[in-house]
């Protein structure tokens, strides 16, 4: 009984060295990094971008042009940095759900509500970010157009891509609401040892 | 002595085998429509061109639509959308495992394992399949001006980190499942 119960504190409590969860401490140390690496780079590639019309014309090169653009005046790229602004936070945020999420399995906290939690709230950016990035897309080309009336974009509404992250997603949720369960179980023992 | 059996309550248990059968149809509405819209996207030849577009940009607009090239194209894109929905079945299976009950075994952590890793390999092969779809396309060159475009998304990105979370959660769920094996064995 000892033994159980061991390995049960081992998945709520910082782990002892030969803990289970081993590999998956190290991986997600790693995890942290990259995704604060990830963030970061995701902030300056969006300011950068936009600051220098000859990188936004290299950046958006494969969405700009099928849409027809032939130029992007300086008020066009305001309005499109002010357009993927809302998309780029929702990203962000995700990313830093992840970051917590990877961070508190690095410090052994795995099977525990807060970490059910925090797989619920990158479930649901994904699934928001499903869907709105169509929007982003049809958003951007209104933004960046705005100078030329007659541009017309040539991409597709909805490409299978934003339906497989929406499944992705709802898939995520789903698992993190069976997590939920299991460490509420678990929290519960844990209070009782 | 309290057990430490991580069996769910009847209440959370109904509540999730309802949601999993619900996700067990959702999930396989999914796979008929990424299989159908892949198939269609490489029979129109239109749906070919905004495959282009979205995968190549300016490039994918100018590629010439063939036959051939969209019979060869098909074949690229078969290979991550094949892989997907192996992932995806592997996702239904899972759930079919939670809407009877069975949710902290050792298969439905395999299933989620074998879906993560379907998820991770769309990183690589995003770029890859990009590859492989413009130089389909380019077949419709005359020799010389045939040509292999690389392209990455943010989406090959995306892939990498969903995969990673599911990854993890898988790991997690397979040592959820050791405990609960323990624990029955226990009792």
């Amino acid at each position: 009984m000892a033994t159980h119960l061991k390995r049960l504190r081992s998945m709520t409590e910082p782990p002892p060295p030969s803990d289970p969860f081993a590999r998956l401490r190290a991986v997600s140390r790693a995890m942290v990094v990259a995704v604060t690496v990830a963030m970061v780079a995701l902030v300056a590639l969006a300011v950068v971008v936009f600051l220098l019309p000859a990188l936004t014309r290299t950046a958006f090169l494969p969405e700009v042009m099928p849409f027809g653009l032939t130029e992007i005046t300086p008020r066009a790229r305001l309005l499109g940095f002010a357009v993927l602004a809302a998309p780029i936070g929702l990203f962000l945020y995700g990313l830093y759900e992840i970051r917590c999420l990877f961070g508190q399995y690095a410090a052994g906290e795995v099977l525990t509500l807060r970490a059910a939690r925090r797989l619920k709230h990158i479930a649901w950016a994904t699934i928001i970010g499903a869907i709105a990035r169509p929007l982003s897309i049809q958003g951007l080309f209104l933004a960046l157009s705005i100078d030329q009336p007659n541009a017309k974009s040539r991409l597709p509404a909805v490409t299978t891509t934003d339906l497989t992250f929406l499944l992705f997603g709802l898939l995520l949720l789903a698992i993190a609401w069976a997590m939920a369960e299991a460490a509420r179980i678990a929290e519960e023992h844990r209070q009782i040892i | 002595m309290p057990s430490a059996d991580l069996s769910l309550p009847s209440a959370a248990l109904s509540r999730l085998a309802r949601l999993s059968r619900l996700m067990e149809t959702v999930t396989s509405v999914g796979i008929a429509l990424v299989a159908i819209l892949t198939v269609a996207a490489v029979l129109i030849q239109d749906w070919t061109r905004n495959i282009a577009l979205v995968k190549l940009g300016q490039v994918g607009a100018v590629l010439p639509i063939t036959p051939l090239g969209q019979a060869v194209a098909g074949i690229a894109l078969a290979i991550p959308v094949g892989v997907m929905i192996y992932g995806l079945l592997a996702a239904r299976r899972m759930f079919g495992e939670f809407a009877r009950g069975e949710i902290f075994t050792a298969h439905a952590a395999r299933y989620l394992q074998t879906f993560a890793a379907t998820v991770l390999a769309q990183a690589p092969l995003g770029p890859l399949t990009a590859a492989g779809f413009s130089a389909a396309l380019s077949l419709g060159n005359p020799p010389g001006q045939r040509a292999i475009t690389i392209a990455f998304s943010i989406n090959d990105y995306f892939a990498l980190i969903v995969g990673g979370v599911l990854f993890a959660a898988a790991t997690v769920m397979r040592e959820a499942a050791h405990l609960a094996e323990e624990n029955k064995g226990f009792v």
